[in-house]
């Protein structure tokens, strides 16, 4: 590893062009952020005119969507203590 | 005789210095936080196991450190040094996250913008401080909030100091629920963070399916260099909401990311020898992380306080800090900050939003730093 000697000094900043790189990079960031946004903005009304075009289909590869059973107990289970609780004489 | 004395000169012991002692040390602390305290284990394991395993001393003519040509420990370690294992990370991570909450709620991508400003500061910073723009733009990244990016910039732009930026960036990561909310509270009045924000609507599958594409083909075509992260990350992301690949989704997320988190945290730190790691480097480069991270907060807190201005439906300021891009536990943060304030208000959602959106902020500036400062 190549020896590192330290000068904190301003001018380092300067030679080695930070805040050029700064604003440049920050720019670059935001503009490509600002354009994600404005298309996420705009995809309601592109899909408006999409889905006439091009009708959405279900495929038979696409396996609905299950609850596990062991989820299904425990809310079960969850609502008869919470009805259990509820008509327990005070 | 001299057989004996040759083979105990080759010895870890008799080749132990101070350095990798307290490495082993370092090693053993982070096993322990991991396992006590529930300290990013997943992370903070195979790290503390590789420190122990990376500091055991052995003689020049043996290859087997992660530095030597040909050890099994500097195969696995060619998978960090050649930024192969975090795109693989971003690709588990795409077919993990839903960007649903984004997808509703679009301004809020700009506050993951406005949280990279930690980025290019801690870069002005580094270069204050005498380090080379190559390796000020590595250790800049870490105000990313994101471990993989972190280690692929680093890898590129300054190898040597690998370790110390992936331990800074994971260890902050961890610490978010300390660097945070003091700087939240701060930059925010009580009137603000009881600010309520509209429920997010609802979004279609389709707008799911075709927003990884859109996006990746923007974020590409303006920096070629994250194709790389950004690619693996919204590739993952079709792969879970096309629903037609639930297999392949199912292994990115759960197999394939658990074996690259393996490899890479054991050869990270493997990495972390004394030599290279404990140097004054490494304790500027932790002094600069921290500062990363709470520049990255109060820029995504401000902006947010900015966005205001010109808003009808005012957006909670504290959504901002969610902009530091350390899945999920900023955007918990946000939750429990606002929680303290109005119990009811429930920012949990808005608040991953920008958390996501700075995922992709950090992979592009990541890969916009390393096409400026390579070579």
């Amino acid at each position: 590893m190549h020896a590192i000697s330290f000068s904190f000094n301003y001018q380092n900043i300067i030679a080695g062009q930070g805040f050029q790189l700064a604003f440049a990079g920050m720019t670059i960031v935001f503009t490509a952020l600002v354009l994600v946004s404005i298309f996420i903005a705009l995809l309601p009304k592109v899909l408006v005119v999409l889905n006439r075009l091009i009708p959405e289909v279900h495929h038979h590869t696409a396996a609905p969507k299950q609850r596990e059973t062991s989820d299904e107990t425990a809310i079960a289970a969850a609502i008869g203590f919470a009805l259990h609780t509820q008509q327990q004489p005070r | 005789m001299h057989i004996l004395v040759d083979f105990l000169a080759t010895t870890a012991v008799a080749n132990m210095t101070i350095g990798n002692l307290l490495m082993l040390v370092v090693g053993m602390i982070f096993i322990s936080l991991a396992i006590r305290k529930d300290y990013e284990p997943l992370l903070l394991v195979p790290i503390g196991f590789g420190c122990i395993v990376g500091n055991i001393p052995s003689i020049a003519s043996m290859a087997v450190g992660v530095y030597d040509q040909g050890s099994v420990l500097s195969y696995i370690y060619f998978g960090v040094s050649q930024g192969i294992f975090p795109p693989l990370i971003f690709l588990g991570i795409g077919a993990m996250t839903d960007f649903s909450t984004m997808l509703s709620s679009p301004r809020l991508v700009l506050l993951g913008a406005a949280a990279q400003m930690g980025i290019f500061l801690t870069l002005i910073g580094a270069l204050y401080l005498g380090f080379s723009p190559a390796e000020a733009g590595a250790i800049g990244i870490i105000g990313g909030a994101d471990g993989p990016t972190a280690i692929f910039l680093a890898a590129k732009l300054a190898p040597h100091l690998l370790g110390a930026i992936a331990i800074a960036a994971y260890s902050y990561m961890a610490l978010v629920p300390v660097i945070q909310p003091p700087i939240m509270k701060l930059l925010t009045t009580r009137k603000e963070r009881l600010i309520r924000m509209k429920p997010p609507r609802e979004v279609s599958q389709r707008e799911k399916i075709i927003f990884p594409i859109v996006a990746f083909l923007i974020c590409a075509l303006i920096a070629p260099a994250s194709v790389g992260l950004i690619g693996m990350l919204f590739f993952g992301n079709l792969l879970k909401e096309s629903t037609v690949t639930e297999r392949l989704a199912n292994t990115a997320r759960t197999a394939l990311i658990d074996i690259v988190t393996i490899l890479l945290g054991f050869s990270v730190g493997c990495s972390t020898q004394a030599q290279t790691f404990l140097t004054p480097e490494s304790i500027l480069i932790f002094g600069l992380g921290a500062l990363s991270f709470a520049v990255a907060t109060a820029c995504g807190v401000l902006f947010a306080k900015f966005m205001n201005l010109f808003s009808k439906n005012k957006i909670n300021p504290l959504v901002g800090a969610a902009g530091v891009s350390a899945v999920p536990d900023s955007a918990r943060v946000v939750q429990m900050i606002g929680q303290q304030e109005d119990p009811n208000n429930y920012l949990l959602m808005h608040a991953m939003a920008p958390n996501v959106a700075g995922v992709i902020g950090s992979a592009v500036g990541a890969g916009i730093l390393w096409s400026v400062l390579v070579g």
